[in-house]
């Protein structure tokens, strides 16, 4: 029996606002536990929910993003359970009238349908301590604003998930709405999975997977669960429809509880929030103004600029990169020394300090001058790469550097000549070892007359002038 | 006449002119509450202290120009947030909660110079009918302390009827302001949902709670809506309007006024003698000018059933925050979460408030949401709409407040639908977002007081408070106040 | 219809309460009592309908601490260095 993956993704994402969905408290990292709360958070008697309107244009810029009809009256409504990361015991959702609907985004040739994106707040933190067998609760993410992704079940193959979710994150940032990292739990990510026999039409009976952290996780996950799943059915089994979280260390999927009690939310509409009315108006002016995305991006590198796919992959993979990169070619910079420099100085500086793109300390300006420099011939290679790591934290003037080194290239051919020709006298032997048939002499002849001109010479000038000295005698 | 049966502007007028200073009025009220509140219990805290210390201060920052209501002393019910004074909702769920904030009302009666003297009893999270169901116990009646005062606003309507405080702020949700008001012999108004702010208001059902005024007459009433209307940033309910100018705008002209009387509100189980006393309310304001239509809105058969299904789904939802885990109270024996939940919740909710937890939980749950809570939207929006057609034809809709006077202690709670289905004249304009009020008209044989209610279009008050004020010009029940109030 | 003591059961779960034998005879016959009542609803033609609201007023992205600190967890039951102590839950899932 020939059996088919079919799978739906939930998608939560964490929204990159100053203040919370719906009070003014900040969402940012760090603080204190219960510090960044408010009477609206907690959930105090009497306190009343307030839209954050960012929240709002955040969301209506996914849904166009991803191809999605907006809403035009859209609402609110009350999803109701206990837990104690919940002070209200219900959250603020949407399920009857979702912000988005009936999107689409293109992975791997496949198109995925996103059935609808969503608002809704955030829950607080909870931490089990099993010594004591008590929970330590800290509401400060209560009312973090989430928008969540739910597709339609397209997926086939773990690769075309995690395909969808770079794909997903890179949207995000490159619309600055989120960070979209995993790990770091901006970006969350539930999958329903179920199985079904090669050529049946109808879905089988689905388990939804929670708390997959990463990439890896979750195609290990799919894996794992597909395989028990099959297993399951090919004994002749039922599949129960039920929550599983990964197990990472053993690498298997547990079941956490059974939808046999499924939980009744009792949904309704909030009666604190009004409908969320947006104009045609306000619609347009945010389409209008969406910036331009990874996808369009690379498309038009490779086109304006004749980039190869893959330095248009590397220059897009975030969009400060992406951002730095045209301010290159702005200044001037041929568009593939710009990625070559991108591509290899400055994505190995950032790693080398463990810095995302986002806070690249060297300026666009600064780095177009020192290719510039070497463009003039001014400066060779290897000492604009000793030059731009002094700069990169600093982001100092390169010529005033320059200057104050005294790096400026030997341009003086005669001193070429001179230096080549002391170490051709001083090196007998490697001269007889390069006639003799060892090319490796010669790289010691350059990497000599190099040190006797302190790196400042252009090696191919000196390679030149020692191949017509040697030539000579 | 007795200081403490003054009218809050009389007072207001007194002390700005100097007849009688703040902390008088304030000393005076707070005697006759230890003289009288042993037997009423119309309040759950006094704050004796705090109100004499803001008299002196008030007292002292005394000057022309100041708010007509500056210096009044006043009750507060208790599910309003009272920075750093308990705030119990007559629960024991709440018995010790202190909020650290203000309702947004509050801090405007403040601003205006109001003297908080204590917070009124009321019915568990204000679902009742009597202030039977609160946790420390029912208020009785001044006119006849055998007798409920109403509900869900009881210890403010007995209150401001005894003498105890010049006037009060009480919440309204399904008739909360106007029932009481009516038992006692009061004037209340329940503003259009969305121009009173709910932020620091406990909330019983979100869709229908407003905060409104329960005073000696329809002027009062007016001095309090223009210092307690107003939209609220942080209320989304809240609505743009042209508010203030209430008081300012009381003329008495009814002239071309023409009054509905729904044929529904005056059907079976309308006891005698108060459908006589409303029906006169007909003719002193025709002796104004204004003119009688009789109408038919049957949309007012399902109110009761669409009221109580909403009602109790929205309280289902704003009660769950009551779990004993960051306030309020939590059970001392539990060995897991949910056994934490359930203790603290089964020992802190009264039995009435379980009921409608129950009742709200079933209307929204699974396999029942389209049956019941789907068919009561739409009925109140049919409602609202008959409310909308009926008002093409008349300005103010006059009914009963209730079926019957106040009933005795004990009486109500034996028969639970009973009291549901007497909350029949009141629940409609919760159901449609309407203003109402509600003012003495009489006494029955026995001498207790009888209610007319009035009814109004959206935003509508300034109609209503003008029809109560001409009508208070002609009668005189309105300053009535019950045996044992005398001086 | 009957409301049956199971059905009580189930609410009262659903609703984080536990009932006596006596509370749960009571409230089972008001319920019942008070779901007959409801039937009339049935006859009504229930249609989501358009509300007549106003739209939704919105707050600009702006953060105000709340100036409350420490008064906010004033009011907890048990507190543990700046943490809200329950007990551990016992299989209970968070947000589905």
């Amino acid at each position: 029996m020939n059996w088919e993956v079919v799978m739906g993704l939930e998608t939560h994402v964490e929204l990159s606002t100053a203040s919370k969905i719906f009070c003014s408290c900040a969402t940012a990292f760090g603080a204190a536990p219960n510090r960044q709360c408010c009477p609206v958070c907690m959930g105090l008697p009497g306190a009343l929910p307030v839209l954050n309107e960012k929240v709002v244009e955040y969301g209506v810029k996914v849904g166009l993003a991803l191809g999605c009809s907006i809403t035009p009256v859209s609402r609110f409504d009350r999803k109701n359970y206990f837990y104690p990361d919940l002070p209200k015991g219900y959250q603020i959702s949407q399920l009857y009238a979702p912000l988005c609907r009936h999107g689409r985004m293109e992975v791997e040739g496949v198109s995925i349908g996103i059935h609808e994106i969503h608002m809704e707040e955030d829950a607080g933190k909870l931490f089990h301590d099993p010594a004591s067998g008590e929970t330590l609760c800290d509401f400060n993410r209560c009312g973090v604003p989430l928008l969540e992704i739910v597709t339609q079940p397209d997926f086939r193959t773990a690769e075309q998930v995690v395909a969808y979710l770079k794909g997903l994150r890179e949207t995000l940032q490159y619309l600055g709405v989120s960070d979209g990292k995993m790990e770091e739990g901006s970006l969350r990510c539930d999958v329903n999975l179920s199985v079904r026999p090669v050529g049946c039409d109808t879905l089988g009976t689905r388990t939804e997977m929670k708390n997959l952290g990463s990439f890896q996780a979750i195609t290990r996950a799919i894996g794992y669960e597909s395989q028990r799943q099959i297993a399951l059915l090919e004994r002749g089994e039922r599949v129960v429809q039920e929550t599983r979280r990964f197990d990472e260390e053993r690498g298997e999927t547990v079941s956490m509880r059974s939808k046999e009690e499924a939980r009744d939310y009792r949904y309704f509409p909030e009666p604190d929030l009004p409908p969320v009315a947006l104009s045609q108006k306000y619609i347009q002016l945010i389409r209008d103004n969406l910036p331009e995305l990874g996808e369009e991006k690379r498309q038009r590198y490779a086109a304006q600029y004749h980039l190869p796919e893959y330095d248009c992959q590397m220059v897009t993979s975030h969009p400060a990169l992406a951002r730095f990169f045209e301010e290159l070619v702005g200044l001037g910079v041929p568009p593939k020394q710009g990625a070559n420099w991108i591509m290899g100085e400055v994505l190995g500086a950032l790693s080398a300090r463990g810095l995302g793109p986002q806070e690249l300390p060297i300026s666009a300006p600064t780095l177009a001058r020192l290719i510039e420099l070497v463009g003039e011939g001014k400066l060779n290679r290897n000492t604009a790469v000793k030059v731009f790591h002094a700069v990169f934290d600093t982001d100092w003037d390169v010529d005033a550097y320059v200057a104050a080194h005294g790096l400026e290239q030997v341009q003086d051919v005669a001193l070429v000549e001179g230096a080549v020709a002391q170490v051709l006298e001083s090196n007998p032997q490697s001269v007889a070892d390069y006639r003799g048939g060892k090319e490796k002499a010669f790289g010691f002849l350059v990497g000599q007359t190099m040190g006797k001109l302190q790196g400042k010479a252009d090696p191919q000038t000196v390679r030149r002038v020692l191949l017509e000295q040697l030539a000579q005698e | 006449m007795k200081l403490t049966h003054l009218t809050a502007l009389e007072l207001g007028r007194a002390i700005a002119a100097g007849d009688v200073t703040i902390p008088q009025a304030t000393q005076a009220a707070l005697e006759e509450m230890a003289r009288r509140d042993k037997s009423l219990h119309s309040c759950i805290t006094i704050l004796a202290e705090q109100a004499m210390e803001r008299a002196e201060t008030l007292q002292q920052g005394l000057k022309p120009g100041r708010s007509p209501l500056y210096g009044v002393p006043l009750l507060l019910k208790d599910n309003l947030c009272t920075q750093g004074v308990r705030t119990t909702c007559g629960s024991k769920m709440l018995e010790h909660y202190v909020p650290p904030y203000h309702a947004t009302v509050v801090e405007r009666v403040e601003s205006a110079g109001g003297v908080c003297l204590g917070k009124g009893n009321l019915d568990e999270f204000a679902m009742g009918s009597t202030t039977e169901t609160s946790y420390f116990g029912s208020t009785r009646n001044p006119w006849d302390e055998s007798r409920v005062p109403g509900g869900s606003s009881g210890g403010c309507a007995a209150a401001v009827a005894a003498g105890l405080v010049w006037y009060a702020l009480g919440s309204d949700t399904g008739g909360s302001i106007r029932q009481p008001a009516g038992y006692c012999g009061l004037t209340g108004i329940k503003p259009t949902y969305g121009t009173v702010s709910r932020y620091g208001l406990v909330a019983y059902a979100s869709s229908f709670d407003q905060v409104g005024p329960l005073c000696r007459d329809a002027a009062d009433c007016a001095a309090v809506l223009d210092v307690i209307q107003g939209r609220d940033c942080r209320d989304s309910t809240t609505v743009d309007g042209g508010y203030g100018g209430l008081l300012a705008s009381l003329a008495g002209d009814l002239r071309g006024l023409r009054v509905g009387v729904p044929v529904e509100c005056f059907g079976e189980g309308l006891h005698p003698q108060v459908a006589n006393r409303v029906k006169e309310v007909a003719r002193v304001l025709e002796h104004r000018g204004a003119t009688v239509v009789e109408l038919s809105i049957g949309e007012l058969n399902w109110v009761i059933p669409a009221y109580y299904v909403l009602a109790s789904a929205e309280a289902s939802s704003n009660l769950a925050r009551y779990d004993g885990v960051k306030y309020g109270f939590r059970a001392k024996e539990y060995h897991n979460l949910t056994q934490m939940y359930e203790n603290t919740r089964s020992q802190g909710f009264g039995k009435e408030t379980k009921a409608r937890i129950l009742l709200g939980t079933f209307v929204l749950s699974a396999g029942y949401y389209e049956a019941y809570y789907q068919k009561a939207l739409a009925v109140k929006h049919r409602v609202a709409k008959a409310m909308e057609r009926a008002f093409e034809t008349c300005d103010v809709l006059l009914t009963p407040v209730t079926p019957t006077t106040a009933p005795k202690l004990g009486e109500s709670l034996a028969n639970p639908m009973e009291m549901y289905l007497s909350d029949l004249y009141t629940v409609p304009a919760n159901l449609a977002g309407l203003p109402a009020l509600s003012m003495p008209c009489g006494v029955d044989g026995q001498g207790l007081p009888v209610g007319a209610q009035l009814v109004g279009p959206r935003f509508g008050e300034g109609v209503l408070l003008n029809a109560a004020y001409a009508y208070q010009q002609e009668t005189d029940y309105h300053t009535y106040v019950p045996r044992g109030g005398e001086g | 219809m009957d409301m049956t003591h199971k059905q009580v059961e189930e609410l009262a779960h659903l609703a984080r309460l536990s009932l006596t034998m006596q509370e749960r005879e009571e409230l089972a016959g008001q319920l019942e009592q008070m779901v007959a009542y409801l039937q009339v609803l049935a006859q009504v033609e229930g249609e989501e309908c358009g509300t007549m609201e106003e739209p939704c007023a919105l707050r600009y992205d702006e953060v105000e601490p709340s100036q409350l600190g420490d008064k906010l967890l004033s009011q907890a039951p048990q507190v543990a260095d700046g943490y809200v102590v329950t007990p551990r839950s016992v299989g209970e899932g968070g947000m589905a």
